[in-house]
């Protein structure tokens, strides 16, 4: 039972990652990972499976499948016996403290994180990796779609996830190796007791609201357009339909001119967004400086430092007398972990991540002065912000859309188009 | 007779590369034609071929197959092509002409008065009507917002307008092409004063002198007289004004995202985050294109205007407008205006960076907790502090000016050798198309320029210049070559040729004739042809955005980090040191050697 159970897994995740909408031949370095994994796993009866080694297209990919089987300790021995620099690019400047922390723990080794900006990530990475350049060993990044269909797909990163965690954090989140989740949420301006709470999100494509949601502008923030990307899925078209018939007191009629309640949604949600702020920390100072009833969807950290936004602005997840928003309140996106596939610092590469799946290392992001960073080993307990308005990752995943890379591959070039033209 | 010719041609040649100056063109033509084919071969291929991702998806094809898909997606008229094409095609040709015509009515109003008229404190008007265009285009973006923005518009937040005197302007004021438009002229309208007030400095006033005494009253000798003179210098300013704004990038940016305005530059900035290379590389080709075709035009008329100058000659006299009654409320007109452009951003940038909450002007929420504090919230930034205590901030300040020297003498000694060989070997084809060929980054758009030049420094070849402080001095040294070389080209042109040939025959070497005579005779004029660069790299973010090794590595990146995360504060004190540097830079180079940016910019149009 439990090899027929391994068998069929592995089948179900090949052609999963076969299915993302690639119709070339390119190999992806995903399936074989996958294949080795299962494998390697022991299984008490030999007889029915396949006893081959598992095969590797590079060295490193060979060595990482390795490392995923070692302990902290035997990594750092291997580790340094490498002797260049590990460079790690990074969206999120907080790994500096983890990189700090960790040379710490790991005084013999030498690694640097060096900041870059999300659209610069990916141009630098399929630019450099597999070059000349000395670039990056691995990468902190964000976007599912970007990462998955540019890096992964083309072999220019290799997974690793470790061994020792695979029944601690979720499937879904080992590969790619995903550490830790952001959430951008909803609020609105309650400084004026007669403003209502959001109590669904089809209120928002009403036309009170008409440029007084505000956003960044999707086409400058990939994580914004996957989330609107995301909405059209099943599982959230049949949440934004319950909502729809919640508000409207009606079943969403699917004769009409839109392909689903999630597209209806996305036409009258954008026709009402305002992208007059450029970043997060604006959007907080503005809505909460200004007029009652504005709703914003920004990064739940911005709240921390803002002492006016904390007085003035209402999680919309938390409102409605503790019911919350109908619909969905936010989303949330991973930021994952990834080796690029020229590192010749593969062990340091695969202690790091590791570290960023630990405790210690998590500490970074999960501590008493951050808030709506949330670790993907969820088996580490969320450390309470000073503002005590933070909640546990299961409570906001619940809540809110979360990036789903396969969905995201099969899906984005169609609805983006459908979104582009509705935001220029 | 076979071995004659031979020996006839090696003559040829040897002669030919005795001269110095025919080595040096022959030298620059070889790096432009590297330093231009690279690029255009580069880009050309990225427009017919797959890349990995969404095209990859739509295409179902292997990356890097060929495709004519991103041509025809993009001209095939649709809805994709109309948004993602035609209207910010709309909007970037509206904005550069729009704008460009402004620029010339607030510039050459101003250089009339300047050069023409009685007008009383020159002096400071002169010097602050030069502040905008020293300070990044962006900076007056975000001025105007914090000017005008109110609870009537968009964000619905209060700003200075509506906070001090209650006046709340209407959308279309504050958001889109209007303010972008005024935005881009006021910006550029310094520049536009240089170019035509030089040309009215140098008029022959004799000629409006004898419309004067046929009895023609003044706005007729303006009409008939003066504009016709100025007229090539004003089609001059007008095109390279024009080519600015139309591919204009950040003011759209902060302007007009609000209201979805795009321009082709933001347009293709949407299409790179999204996976669209193809046709993000479609677009620069046109923006480029566009470019080559504004050149042309403007070479064509600068050339009518330098016969034209030839056969009026320069005046030893010139007469003044007497403005009588309306000198003084003119001045002050003036003084306000361009204290409004000038100095109260600055203010209103110190403002911002003394709030703990911003948007907040009452005192009890000033602090120097962002400049001078130690224990502050930018941990995420790396930072523990105020950014003048913060030692990260100070090494990238260093960097930056470094950075900016080290393009300026870059740019600035290549554009020396450019403008002696070019000058030397005046109306040769190759010399022609040197000085064309110099011209040819300042039309690359800026994010394209810096991708080509990452791919290249990622071959083998040039792999140890990536991530590198010499890749950004190449990059920045490249870019801001054209400035340059035109100014130094246009220098040389004013040495006459005897003085040199007196060296010849004296036997003084080609470097001693150089640096002894002829860059202490235009010692000012090619001194300032080091300082437009300096400036242009110190306020520059998006060609060093996508090179640096880290976003902290210098000031200027630093600062998008810093607007990209949301700290207003530090941005804010960042951009207030930025233009104070920069102005300083200006006054420094002005008071010890002569020279400064109104004559670098002059240069353009001294042809």
């Amino acid at each position: 039972m439990k090899r027929l159970a391994i068998v069929l897994a592995c089948a179900l995740t090949f052609s999963c990652l076969a299915g993302c909408g690639e119709k070339d031949t390119t190999t992806s370095a995903e399936p074989a990972a996958e294949v080795n994994e299962t494998n390697a796993e022991p299984v008490a009866d030999g007889n029915e499976v396949d006893d081959e080694e598992p095969t590797f297209d590079t060295e490193i990919e060979k060595t990482l499948y390795e490392a995923s089987k070692m302990s902290d300790e035997e990594l750092y021995e291997k580790a340094k016996g490498e002797t260049n620099k590990t460079v790690v690019y990074s969206t999120t400047s907080l790994a500096a403290t983890a990189v700090e922390t960790f040379l710490a723990k790991y005084p013999d080794l030498t690694i640097e994180v060096s900041d870059i900006g999300e659209a610069d990530m990916f141009t630098k990475l399929s630019t450099e990796v597999g070059s000349a350049a000395d670039g990056a060993d691995m990468a902190l990044l964000q976007n599912a779609y970007r990462v998955n269909n540019e890096l992964i797909s083309e072999d220019l990163l290799y997974n690793y996830f470790p061994e020792a965690l695979k029944g601690v954090v979720e499937e879904g989140y080992q590969d790619p190796t995903a550490i830790l989740f952001v959430s951008k949420l909803i609020f609105i301006n309650k400084s004026d007791a007669s403003v209502e709470d959001l109590k669904n999100v089809w209120e928002l494509t009403e036309t009170k609201y008409k440029d007084k949601v505000f956003f960044k502008n999707p086409a400058d923030e990939p994580v914004g357009m996957n989330f609107l990307i995301m909405l059209t899925s099943d599982e959230w078209n049949k949440k934004l339909s319950d909502a729809y018939k919640s508000y409207f007191g009606k079943e969403w009629d699917n004769s009409a001119e839109y392909k689903s309640c999630a597209y209806e949604f996305l036409d009258k949600f954008l026709a009402n967004c305002n992208y007059t702020y450029t970043a997060d920390g604006g959007i907080c100072g503005g809505i909460a400086e200004g007029e009652p009833g504005s709703v914003g969807l920004f990064v739940f950290s911005k709240l921390r430092t803002n002492e006016v936004a904390r007085e003035n602005l209402q999680i919309a997840a938390t409102g409605n007398d503790g019911k919350g928003i109908e619909g969905f309140a936010g989303f949330m996106y991973p930021t994952y972990a990834q080796v690029c596939a020229d590192t010749d610092t593969p062990y340091t590469c695969a202690l790091f991540i590791n570290y960023l799946l630990s405790e210690e290392g998590g500490a970074a992001w999960n501590n008493e002065d951050n808030m709506g960073t949330y670790l993907a080993n969820t088996s580490i307990a969320l450390v309470p912000d000073s503002t005590g308005l933070d909640k546990e990752v299961d409570y906001w995943l619940d809540r809110c859309v979360i990036e789903d890379g396969d969905y995201l591959a099969a899906n984005y070039a169609e609805v983006y188009e459908y979104i582009a033209s509705r935001i220029n | 007779m076979k071995a004659i010719n031979l020996e006839k041609i090696k003559n040829r040649i040897k002669t030919y590369f005795s001269n110095p100056a025919n080595c040096m063109l022959v030298f620059f033509f070889c790096v432009f034609l590297g330093l231009s084919i690279y690029p255009i071969t580069a880009m050309i291929k990225e427009m017919f071929v797959v890349h990995a991702g969404i095209e990859k998806t739509l295409i179902t094809a292997k990356k890097g197959s060929f495709t004519l898909y991103h041509v025809q997606k993009l001209f095939i008229p649709s809805e994709w092509s109309v948004t993602s094409f035609y209207i910010p095609f709309k909007n970037s040709f509206l904005l550069g002409l729009f704008g460009a015509i402004l620029a010339i009515i607030f510039g050459g109003v101003t250089a009339w008065l300047m050069t023409r008229s009685n007008l009383v404190h020159k002096k400071i008007i002169g010097t602050l009507f030069m502040f905008p265009y020293l300070m990044p285009a962006w900076t007056l973006a975000q001025f105007w917002i914090y000017l005008f923005q109110n609870s009537n518009v968009m964000s619905g937040n209060k700003g200075i307008m509506q906070s001090l005197f209650g006046i709340c302007m209407p959308q279309w004021f504050v958001y889109g092409l209007f303010p972008c438009v005024i935005v881009n002229s006021l910006h550029f309208a310094p520049f536009a004063y240089i170019l035509i007030g030089g040309i009215l400095q140098n008029m022959d006033a004799t000629l409006e002198e004898s419309a004067q005494i046929l009895k023609a009253n003044r706005l007729r000798i303006v009409r008939k007289v003066t504009l016709p003179i100025v007229m090539p210098a004003l089609l001059s300013t007008f095109l390279l004004v024009f080519s600015s704004g139309f591919a204009s990038y950040a003011v759209p940016v902060f302007l007009g995202g609000a209201v979805r305005f795009y321009t082709l530059a933001s347009k293709m900035k949407a299409m790179i985050n999204a996976g669209y290379m193809g046709q993000a590389y479609i677009i620069a080709a046109v923006m480029i294109l566009c470019g080559i075709i504004i050149l042309m035009i403007n070479q064509k008329y600068t050339n009518k205007r330098r016969s034209f100058t030839t056969v009026t000659g320069k005046s030893g006299q010139v007469s003044l407008v007497n403005l009588k009654k309306a000198n003084r409320p003119i001045s002050i007109a003036m003084i306000i205006l361009t204290v409004c452009f000038s100095v109260v951003p600055l203010i209103v940038f110190a403002l911002q960076t003394i709030q703990r909450v911003p948007g907040d002007y009452s005192v009890s929420n000033w602090t120097l907790d962002f400049w001078i504090g130690k224990d502050l919230d930018a941990y995420k930034m790396g930072m523990v502090g105020g950014i003048l205590v913060g030692q990260d901030f100070l090494m990238a300040l260093l960097r930056l000016v470094l950075l900016s020297l080290a393009c300026s003498a870059f740019a600035g000694t290549a554009g020396l050798f450019i403008g002696y060989s070019v000058v030397r070997n005046r109306r040769t084809r190759l010399s022609k198309m040197v000085e064309a060929m110099s011209f040819f980054p300042y039309l690359i758009p800026t994010i394209a320029f810096a991708a080509i030049y990452l791919a290249l420094a990622s071959t083998k070849t040039f792999s140890f210049l990536y991530n590198s402080f010499a890749l950004l001095v190449l990059v920045g040294g490249v870019k801001y070559l054209p400035f340059a070389s035109r100014g130094c080209i246009n220098s040389m042109l004013q040495v006459s040729s005897e003085i040199e040939e007196a060296a010849i025959l004296m036997n003084v070497p080609w470097y001693k004739r150089i640096f002894r005579i002829l860059v202490p005779i235009q010692k000012t004029s090619i001194f300032s042809g080091y300082l437009l660069p300096i400036v242009s790299a110190m306020r520059e973010v998006d060609l060093f955005a996508l090179i640096v090794a880290n976003s902290r590595y210098m000031l200027t990146t630093m600062l998008l980090a810093f607007n990209q995360t949301g700290y207003d504060q530090y941005a804010s004190a960042i951009t207030l040191l930025i233009i104070v540097i920069v102005l300083v830079i200006n006054q420094v180079s002005s008071k010890l050697t002569g020279a400064s940016i109104s004559q670098s910019v002059g240069s353009y149009n001294k042809q």
